[in-house]
This record gives C-alpha cells, structure tokens and sequence, in this order.
C-alpha cells in the first residue's frame, strides 16, 4: 500500500502524507466542524467517524436480520437472493 | 487502496452466503433475533475481512478475533469455505508484518492489561503545563483510542503503521456500509434494483 521499505525510519514527510490523506477521508462536514486541522483533532474526528461508520454496520445488521426474518419463500426478495447465490 | 469490483463481489457473495446461513427463517429456525442479529454482523465482518485478504493487518485481526469465539468459527467455516478460512486465519509471515510471534503478543497484551488495572496513577501535581504539552498528551491519548477501534490497532508496533491501517480500515469501512445499504435496498425493492460496479 505504501512506498515506504520495510525496517527503514519512517520520516516526516511520510507521517504528513498519511496525515493528509486521513484529513481527505473525512467527510466534508466533520472536516469543516474541524476548523484549523492539528493532529489531536484529526484523531478525534477520525476516531469519532470510525465509531459512527461502525455503529451503521450494526444498525444495518439488524435491518438485514428483520428483513430476513419477514421473508418468506415465495417472495421476490427470497427469489433474488437465491438467483444471487447460484 | 480503493475497494476494486472484485472486492464488492467478493463482499456480497460471503454477506449473502452468511444470511442464507444465519438469517434466514426456514435455514435457522432456532435461532433468537438477538442471535440472528449478531450472526449477520458477525456476516458482514467476515465478508469484509475476507474480500479485503490477509495482506492487512485489520482484516487478519478481524477474522482472528472473530474465529476466537467457537460459535463464529463454524460460521465462518461455512461462509468461507474450510481452505480459505484456514488460509486467512493462518498468521501470515510477509516482512510488512510485525515481527513479533504469536505467543509473544498474547503475552504483551495481557501484561499490557494487568499493567493498567494494577497501576492506578496518581493525582498529577498542579502545575503549569504548556499547550504543546497539553497537545501530545492529547495525541497520545486519542492514538490509544484510535488503537483500540481499528481491529488489531493494538498489536501495531508505531503510530505510521497504526495510521496506514486506519487509512485502508476506514476506506473498507465505508464500502461495507454502502454495500449492506445497496443490499437491503435491493431486498427492499428487488424491482428497482441498480448498481455499478
């Protein structure tokens, strides 16, 4: 994923990279509430983006697992997951 | 890295194959709604890991935090297919990956552990602290927090390596959402169904 060698110092201008990069991963929103970017703030933001992607997994989870549970058989949706399975 | 077509296909194909297994009324007739619930998050992990491959630190974490628990295991086995579950819980041995052994991190992890629960710290003297030391311990705080949510952030050695992982962490992350989103809405609606891969 990266240049950089296996073993060798990572150096400052690798560090600002990876810092950037992550600043651009955030949504546009959390990166405006950010205001002026400093490393303690990146990592709020990013941590907090993290939970709340996480926590979308699980809400999508439990979605999945009432949709699931109200199929039945013979209805479009039991249909199409099987025609996506063979 | 940026989540290829293969990818999503990968994703999709194990995420069904993990509902048909664990979500579906007549295939799991015994199973609770809590049960069914968390079998298809643990689904979707693993489709994830999975489709992502062993060559990152986070989707090996994942799959050997999720196949430390006996109940994924046989889920896991199942959605995957014995070879390649093997293959991704196998530890792998690139030279990118952290030197130390097995046992070894199990060993620095609970000391890591007992360590914190034993050492209550003690009230810190009043005194004037700078802003800049104010900030690293700001740093060094949210690095930990950091660590503690990317999947195997903690075995990670330095905080470049921890970075490079969130990075590649946060992009799949983002993919899965989108999937499981583009999933129940075909579920949903199977007629208006639309993709691009």
């Amino acid at each position: 994923m990266s240049s950089r060698r296996s073993g060798s110092r990572i150096t400052e201008d690798d560090l600002n990279e990876l810092v950037a990069k992550l600043q651009s991963l955030l949504p546009e929103a959390r990166r405006r509430s950010m205001g002026r970017a400093s490393a303690s703030k990146l990592l709020k933001e990013t941590c907090s983006y993290i939970k709340s992607l996480q926590r979308e997994v699980g809400d999508l989870s439990d979605r999945l697992s009432d949709l699931m549970s109200s199929l039945d058989d013979n209805s479009a949706q039991a249909e199409l997951i099987r025609s996506l399975l063979r | 890295m940026q989540p290829t077509a293969s990818f999503k296909l990968a994703f999709l194909r194990h995420m069904l194959a993990g509902i048909r297994l664990a979500g579906g009324v007549s295939s799991a007739p015994g199973m609770s709604v809590l049960e069914r619930k968390w079998a298809i998050k643990s689904a979707a992990d693993i489709a994830m890991a999975f489709a992502r491959g062993s060559r990152t630190g986070w989707s090996r974490a994942l799959v050997a935090d999720l196949s430390g628990q006996e109940r994924n295991r046989a889920l896991a086995r199942s959605i995957l297919g014995r070879e390649q579950f093997e293959r991704l819980s196998r530890p792998a041995h690139p030279p990118e990956c952290s030197l130390l052994s097995g046992s070894k991190k199990i060993l620095r992890r609970s000391s890591c552990r007992v360590r914190s629960r034993i050492r209550k710290r003690p009230p810190a003297p009043r005194r004037a602290t700078s802003a800049s030391l104010l900030a690293k311990r700001m740093v060094r705080k949210r690095t930990q927090v950091l660590r503690r949510l990317v999947p195997g952030g903690k075995a990670l050695e330095d905080d470049a390596s921890l970075l490079e992982e969130t990075l590649d962490y946060v992009v799949f992350l983002r993919a899965q959402v989108d999937l499981m989103q583009h999933l129940t809405n075909a579920l949903l609606e199977p007629s208006k169904c639309r993709y691009q891969y």
